[in-house]
């Protein structure tokens, strides 16, 4: 008869007490040894049961440790295992000592208890999300050898970055550091782009996954079209362009930005009127109003989730009165006003013509605020010193203030930029408004804030008012979610394996994370972040 | 009969970057009246698909041989459309560009007149040099599919098992004894209860056990050569004087007569010269502390399987990898001595680092907080936050980690004795992670008192107690408190060996000290040297959660990297001109990379290229005596085609700027970024090495009447990265500037300054100091 070796890690993070000399004991086990050692997973831990097997002629190993998928590849290299094959018993995922008792009779009757055999592992990518963390991920992804499916809900990629200015600390500008990795994209004959698409199903595990995406009609052939833009002339429908927070128009056939990718049109259907006059120019034949939505189906070994945020709807923050008196924008739609590509051709100009020289920075707005996000959204406070720095840059005599509650400069080279700005003259006021109302004659915001340094209560007016708004988990997140049955934390952003140790790992194997939909992130975290789930990857696939 | 040459010139916007200085349509216009120029255009972002289409559309239909983009600077996007050419089926090596934007745009926005002047000027140069342009090839050599890990802490570790585990051979060096770094000095870092324990054993067990992992620990690196995919590395072994026989039955640390303060325990208590660095050691083998040894000999007597060996001698081994990750971590602010901190010294002043141990259930204290002057548990525990961060003078950076360890160490307090009476002097809470920031909350509402607020004071009052004096930012007065033990929340540092390490390694570090990453956001772990890359807290202060995500990362760049057999490299390569070499070999002497061979020629000595070795530096053409080598890209007659326009109108105002590739060109570059301004009357000129320069380039500057020349390369000893090309280069101004005199030259307007790629403000410091210089000389 076989001896089996019993392995009880006694590790202190165990869960719950368990005496495996005594409790397996009752057990009446036959021909089993039991064991205990305090960090299994060591050096010392490993050479004891190296040791055990080989002096104590054991036939059999059965581990009782913690993450299997964690320690089960340390415990597979050791040589003199392989003849004994592993059981495993993971003890994060026991109970209680029954429940436990129960695993353990079950478990001896068998043999090993070693690993069913791997199905054949197909070494393509699935890409959520073509924001800049999965642009990343697929450019290295695809850089070693893998092919790569990007899906991008929108019609281009490129994601919140695209949309920004300038980046901090270093004030690139931000489509100049994107837009080449977009190209890229396009041209690398292991990426296949699928934008204007939705990721309805996936099913099976590591290795083998199938996806069922749905692919939303652009009502224009993107193999014919080369982005002429001669239908774009002839378009008669004018509507705002939400790109540029509906302050520039755009027709009714259009491309996100000038620097889309992919360089296709796309009809909006809603407001088409049917005229017809894009389909008799357009050269190549590429108009199609008939085009009916698709549905694909992707066979892949692992999954990228890089569905990043969105922005908090800052008119819920009512006193700051959003949406209701004219001159209080959000940081976003202000990266777009001081954008050369923006609706001013980055002129600091408000709506109503008047230049803007004294602004007003607020932080927190749904960030670090019980009635709506307890968390921070990381981004904010650097993000509002740099276009503080753009205005200054802008209008020599230039009125920035920040309202804040903790400055919160905490990446490479952020503190310094800080220190730079308020030596320059930027405005830096602890404490956060109460109240924003309007002098309705000059449309001038005016901010009523108490000093929490001095104490003092003042009202200021301001040519304008831009609230830094709180990230939330995007509706893709969300979705993404729920469809691959991922633990979100209370907020619903993804959860990883572990937060310190484990960033970039899902409690499903062959499911990775990159970037904001696992929390706010800034850009350069999200790009190492990006690349760091290639490895992942790499590694999955090596097998 | 050559082809006729015909050059395309592209102004780019950069959407109002640099449209909204230059005068982009009179450039354009410009462009368009010099020799060989068949089209010049402007588009709005040259870089974008639009662009690049624009431009191979372009030498398709006006059958273009040459391609002249005048945008950002080529350490952006040079790649970008020497692939867009390369696509349309020019030579990608045809392509020239001009850089507008960084050093010109930027540093002159207040001159928008004087900067489009100065936008022709480098047009015109980067057109003539267009002119003389030769198509290379790119070389291709095998890749050594190994890497090698520099340091073994949590983002080494990391960084090890995946690219082992992608099937790949790693060498992972670590300095000190044991693997684990700093993380396993900590009694927690996530906001769960994970002990790093949990999270370092594993990784160090499978770095000791991994086939594919070999683990140098005590072993320190000593030198590398070679380029990517073919790195030599030279790596000192030291000895641990105790044999892999070691049983760590501890016999010897019990009868070792010496004791050390132990540094494992952030010297809190003392370990013997003979010990095992900590309880998880890894490998888990004794080691003689040889500075503090006495050589007594008693551990050599009593260990029972002879295992120490006080004899051990010094190894050095040699390792050929493909890539190497340097992971090399951080050291603790130590307060001690520093001016503004005489308070450390007072007995219950300790650091965060300490009080970590005393938390560690493993720890010294069993996972209790002791003072250390009377060993009680403190009833009242102040915390001082931004020790050694944030300081006016010192480390002006925030070391982002501090405050989550403060509210961590706080909480864990709380649990332990919820008496405990504590308060926490800060300037901002700093909390990047969303679980701290509930356990933010959770202290406040635990009794944890926040003051923000400057500490005045601290002094030692009786039985060791201390009194805070603070001024509270909220009441906007002074406070004072007792308090029976003080925490000071120490920053993150440079590791103590990146001095030492970036000579080795020829990686720059920024202005705080820390490795300088090749671009923030585009390429956040690469370095500006090919094949090496950079992961963890040696780029700056990080959580665990970043650096091991980075090391991820990092894994990816060298998967890629391995993921073909051979490597392309660049065909900016030396050529030698057998009928003018006379064999004299001076430059086989200068080359520092040993890739110039004597052969034999018809029975004449003749110098010989190795290409694969030769990293294109130029420094043997600057040698030269008969001008026999060329630096492909950059000759001398391209270079003095560049001077040529340059100097073209009005010489004797304009500064020539020599700037090598690697540090000046980017420190120029850096000025750009950070919008230094600089006088507008200076022209670059981008060479890859300082080194590569000759005398006679300098000399004819001067000849066509250049007002001054600045040579500008990396700072010796360790910055070239091609060894001793700055040296070569100063040797040559040095011997240069004697001889100017004679020929009735001031040798003030000759300058050579080294300027770093973090160095943007020295560039316009020495810019702006030669452009008065020059108003005086030609007064």
């Amino acid at each position: 008869m076989d001896k089996t070796g019993i392995f009880l890690c006694a590790c202190p993070s165990s869960g719950f007490a368990f005496d495996l000399g005594k409790d397996a004991e009752i057990m009446d086990l036959p021909n089993t040894v039991v064991y205990s050692q305090k960090y299994l997973c060591s050096q010392k831990g490993l050479k004891f049961l190296c040791d055990r097997v080989e002096k104590d002629e054991l036939d059999r190993v059965l581990i009782m440790a913690c993450a299997e998928d964690v320690h089960r590849n340390t415990f597979n290299k050791l040589p003199q295992l392989k003849k004994t094959g592993i059981g495993y018993i993971d003890m994060d995922k026991v109970e209680d000592k029954e429940g436990l008792l129960d695993i353990l009779k079950e478990r001896l009757k068998k043999d090993g208890g070693r690993f069913p055999k791997e199905e054949r592992m197909i070494k393509e990518v699935l890409i959520v999300g073509g924001g800049v963390g999965g642009v990343q991920a697929a450019l290295d992804i695809a850089q070693a050898g893998y092919k790569v499916y990007v899906v991008e809900s929108t019609l281009s990629i490129g994601g919140i970055m695209a949309q920004l200015d300038k980046t901090f600390p270093t004030m690139d500008c931000s489509i100049c550091i994107l837009g080449p990795k977009l190209v890229d994209v396009s041209k690398d004959l292991n990426i296949e782009l699928i934008t204007n698409a939705r990721i309805t199903s996936i099913t099976g595990d590591a290795g083998n996954f199938n996806a069922e995406i749905e692919v939303r009609p652009r009502y224009v052939d993107m193999k014919k079209c080369n982005g002429c833009s001669a239908c774009v002339e002839v378009c008669p429908v004018i509507l705002p362009n939400e790109w540029d927070l509906n302050l520039k128009p755009r027709k009714c056939i259009y491309v996100m930005f000038a620097q889309s990718v992919p360089l296709r049109y796309t009809i909006d259907k809603e407001k088409c009127i049917e005229c017809g006059l894009c389909t008799k120019v357009c050269e190549l034949d590429a108009i199609n109003l008939s085009e009916e939505p698709k549905t694909l189906t992707l066979k892949v070994g692992a999954i990228i989730v890089s569905t990043g945020t969105k922005t908090f709807d800052a008119s819920r923050k009512g006193q700051y009165g959003y949406g209701r008196i004219r001159n209080v924008f959000t940081n976003i739609e202000f990266e777009r006003i001081i954008c050369a590509s923006g609706p001013t051709s980055g002129e600091l100009i408000r709506p109503d013509g008047k230049h803007i020289k004294k602004v007003a920075f607020i932080q927190c707005v749904g960030s670090r605020d019980v009635h709506f996000h307890e968390y921070c959204s990381v981004y904010c406070c650097l993000a509002s010193i740099k276009e503080g720095r753009l205005v200054m840059e802008h209008e020599p005599d230039a009125d920035v203030w920040i309202f804040y509650n903790d400055l919160r400069a905490f990446g490479k080279g952020f503190e310094e930029l800080y220190v730079r700005s308020e030596k320059e003259g930027m405005k830096f006021i602890k404490g956060l408004p109460g109240e924003i109302t309007e002098n309705t004659d000059t449309g001038d915001p005016i901010v009523l804030f108490e000093d929490t340094k001095t104490g003092k209560v003042s009202e200021v007016a301001f040519d304008m008012v831009v609230l830094a708004v709180a990230l939330e988990p995007s509706e893709e997140t969300t979705r993404l979610a729920e469809i691959l049955e991922l633990e979100t934390d209370r907020h619903g952003f993804i959860r990883s394996l572990h937060p310190a140790s484990r960033p970039l790992e899902t409690l499903r194997k062959g499911i990775y994370l990159a970037g904001t939909c696992q929390g706010p992130k800034d850009i350069p975290e999200t790009v190492s972040q990006a690349s760091g789930v290639a490895a992942k990857v790499c590694t999955l696939f090596s097998k | 009969m050559s082809e006729e040459i015909r050059i395309g010139v592209y102004v780019c916007h950069c959407g109002k970057n640099i449209a909204a200085v230059i005068d982009t349509s009179a450039v354009v216009n410009f462009a368009s009246s010099l020799d060989n120029v068949v089209i010049a255009r402007e588009n709005t972002y040259c870089c974008a698909e639009t662009g690049q289409t624009q431009i191979k559309e372009d030498i398709e239909e006006h059958n273009l041989n040459r391609v002249v983009v005048a945008s950002c600077s080529p350490k952006l996007h040079e790649p970008t459309f020497m692939r867009a050419v390369a696509e349309a089926g020019l030579n990608p090596y045809l392509m020239e560009m001009v850089n507008i934007r960084e050093h010109c745009s930027w540093v002159h926005m207040h001159e928008p007149d004087m900067a489009t002047t100065k936008a022709m000027d480098l047009v015109k140069m980067g057109v003539a040099k267009a002119r003389l342009l030769q198509p290379l090839s790119d070389r291709e050599v095998p890749t050594t599919k190994s890497a090698l890990v520099i340091g073994g802490g949590i983002s080494g570790l990391q960084a090890a098992s995946d690219i082992a585990n992608a099937g790949h051979q790693v060498y992972l060096a670590e300095k000190a004894p044991t693997l684990g770094g700093k993380v396993s000095q900590l009694s927690g870092i996530s906001s769960d209860s994970t002990p790093p324990k949990c999270i370092l054993i594993p990784r160090m067990t499978e770095a000791m056990i991994h086939p594919r992992i070999q683990v140098f620990t005590s072993s320190e690196v000593k030198s590398v050569d070679g380029f990517i995919g073919n790195f030599k590395v030279r790596i000192v072994r030291h000895p641990r004087y105790v044999k892999e026989d070691c049983i760590q039955c501890g016999e010897c640390t019990t009868v070792c007569p010496v004791e050390v303060t132990d540094e494992f325990n952030a010297g809190i208590g003392s370990r013997k010269a003979i010990y095992l660095p900590s309880e998880e050691a890894t490998p888990s083998t004794y080691v003689v502390d040889m500075d503090h040894c006495t050589r007594c000999g008693l551990c050599v007597e009593c260990c029972p399987v002879d295992a120490v060996d006080l004899e051990g001698k010094e190894e050095e081994l040699e390792v050929e990898v493909g890539s190497i990750i340097v992971a090399t971590g951080f050291d603790s602010f130590d307060p001690q001595n520093k001016p503004g901190y005489a308070y450390s010294e007072f007995k219950n002043v300790i650091t965060s680092l300490q009080l970590e141990r005393m938390l560690d259930t493993d720890g010294p204290t069993g996972g209790h907080p002791l003072r250390p002057s009377d060993g009680r548990e403190p009833r009242k525990i102040t915390f001082i936050q931004c020790i050694g961060s944030r300081e006016e003078e010192g480390n002006e950076y925030c070391s982002r980690i501090c405050c989550m360890s403060t509210v961590k160490q706080a909480k864990l307090l709380k649990s332990l004795s919820p008496e405990t009476d504590i308060s926490v002097y800060h300037k901002d809470i700093r909390i990047p992670r969303r679980e701290f920031e509930e356990m933010y909350r959770s202290v406040r509402e635990a009794g944890v008192l926040f003051v923000r607020g400057d500490i005045t004071e601290v002094t030692e009052t009786e039985d060791n107690n201390l009194l805070i004096k603070a001024h509270s930012d909220a009441l906007n007065r002074m406070r004072s408190r007792d308090t029976e033990m003080v925490v000071l929340a120490v920053g993150m540092e440079p590791g103590r060996d990146t001095d030492l390490l970036k000579e080795i390694v020829k990686v720059p570090t920024g202005p705080d000290g820390f490795f300088m990453e090749a671009h923030p956001k585009l390429r956040p772990i690469d370095t500006v040297i090919d094949g090496i890359y950079l992961a963890g807290a040696c780029l700056g202060p990080k959580d665990v959660a970043e650096s091991v995500a980075q090391a991820s990362g990092v894994a990816a760049k060298v998967c890629g990297l391995f993921s073909k057999d051979k490597l392309r490299l660049d065909g900016i390569i030396s050529k030698v001109d057998i009928d003018k070499c006379v064999g004299c070999g001076i430059c086989i002497k200068e080359c520092p990379f040993l890739a110039i061979e004597e052969v034999e020629v018809e029975g004449e000595k003749k110098a010989r290229v190795i290409e694969a070795a030769c990293k294109g530096c130029g420094v043997c053409a600057g040698a030269c005596p008969t001008g026999a080598i060329e630096a492909l890209g950059f000759t001398t007659e391209q270079i003095c085609s560049q001077i040529d326009a340059a100097l073209e109108e009005n010489p004797r105002e304009k500064i020539i700027a020599f700037c090598c590739n690697w540090c000046s060109y980017a420190g120029a570059d850096f000025a750009g970024v950070s919008r230094l301004q600089y006088p507008p009357n200076v022209r670059i000129i981008r060479t890859m090495c300082s080194g590569r320069l000759s005398k006679d380039i300098i000399r004819y500057a001067f000849d066509k009447g250049a007002g001054m020349i600045l040579v500008s390369g990396c700072h010796p000893p360790g910055d070239c990265h091609y060894v001793s090309g700055n040296y070569r280069c100063e040797e040559r101004v040095n011997s240069l500037m004697k001889s100017l005199p004679k020929k009735g030259i001031d040798p003030r307007r000759l300058r050579l300054e080294w300027v770093s790629a973090a160095e943007g403000i020295v560039f316009q410091r020495v810019t702006e100091e030669m452009a008065t210089q020059l108003k005086n000389l030609e007064r």
